[in-house]
């Protein structure tokens, strides 16, 4: 189960490794806390839910992750794996950090991958997040081997995930991706 | 109570069929998207889906973990069906008298106060496990 603590998100040394990544969300020098971040203290959102500054300042971190990861910038977004990071793709199940990049870099060979974030859920702990994102494929050439079926240079393909990244030391332990799909329903 | 709090309390109202005090976890419009997609809108459909499912498995719903941010809360979930009778039109795959059917989801509710107004579901993993294999 949960650790509901509040652990203030990304202020330790290794942190230090995400700055190249946040100065591409306009972060400058060290890792500035939000707008607002600085008042210790849950802010209110409409519908009664609250954000704290430290998983605003973890949705960042995390933001910068895609950002690197949408640039193909396999050594900016490969720090966010831990070594023996475990690993359950939709394409594919990896063990390790290397693995992961290996893995990456030669599917970006083939297709660009963009990845968009629609919903960001960080556990106040600082153990967990939640992504929803969308991800889209354009096949920059033919892959007929593409683990999710074929693709051929121009085919575009588009899908939704929810990702959970299990987040140990500001590295991610383990992640894994649920694809989501819905059929409209009717109401009664 | 905590948005975790809650949503214990909303798990235990599901594990027993206690419709009474799950339902005002809905919002009237609730839209709720299972596993496999189909989509359910509004209260009545939601305890009408279930009723019907519980009717022929018993389900028991653990929570592996749970975090709420903002408006949103993540869960992770295992989910055990044991076919009660034969149901060959089961929601998920037909099953046997006795058939289990393991689910291990991520699961996001979306709320305004203290109703959720849209859950959706996406499966880590699944497996099905025959009485007879």
């Amino acid at each position: 189960m949960e650790d509901c603590n509040d652990k203030k998100f990304s202020t330790g040394g290794s942190r230090r490794a995400f700055v190249a990544g946040a100065v591409l969300t306009g972060l400058a020098g060290s890792m500035a806390l939000p707008a607002g971040a600085s008042v210790a203290k849950a802010t209110p959102l409409a519908g009664t839910g609250v954000r704290t500054p430290a998983q605003a300042q973890m949705r960042q971190w995390f933001e910068a992750y895609l950002a690197a990861f949408n640039r193909s910038d396999f050594d900016a977004f490969g720090r966010y794996y831990a070594d023996d990071v475990q690993f359950a793709g939709q394409a594919a199940t990896l063990t390790g950090r290397q693995a992961v990049i290996d893995f990456y870099r030669n599917a970006h060979g083939y297709l660009h991958e963009q990845l968009e974030l629609l919903t960001f859920v960080g556990a106040a702990s600082g153990n967990n997040c939640l992504a929803e994102l969308q991800t889209t494929l354009v096949a920059r050439r033919d892959w007929p081997d593409m683990p999710t079926g074929a693709m051929k240079a121009g085919d575009r393909r588009q899908s939704i995930n929810f990702v959970m990244y299990d987040i140990a030391g500001e590295r991610f332990t383990r992640v894994r991706s649920a694809r989501f799909s819905s059929q409209p329903g009717q109401p009664t | 109570m905590t948005q975790e709090d809650r949503f214990r309390a909303y798990m235990a109202a599901f594990n027993a069929s206690d419709w009474a005090n799950l339902v005002p976890h809905y919002s009237p419009d609730i839209r709720l998207v299972i596993g496999s997609g189909r989509e359910l809108i509004g209260r009545d459909a939601i305890v009408k889906f279930y009723t019907t499912v519980k009717a022929t498995a018993q389900r028991t719903i653990e929570i592996r973990n749970c975090f709420a941010d903002g408006n949103v809360l993540a869960a992770e979930l295992e989910s055990e069906f044991v076919a009660l009778r034969d149901a060959p039109d089961f929601a998920v795959r037909p099953m046997m008298k006795g058939d289990r059917y393991y689910i291990n989801s991520c699961v996001v509710y979306d709320f305004v106060g203290n109703e959720y107004t849209r859950i959706r579901a996406g499966i880590f993993r699944r497996e099905y496990r025959p009485l007879k294999a």
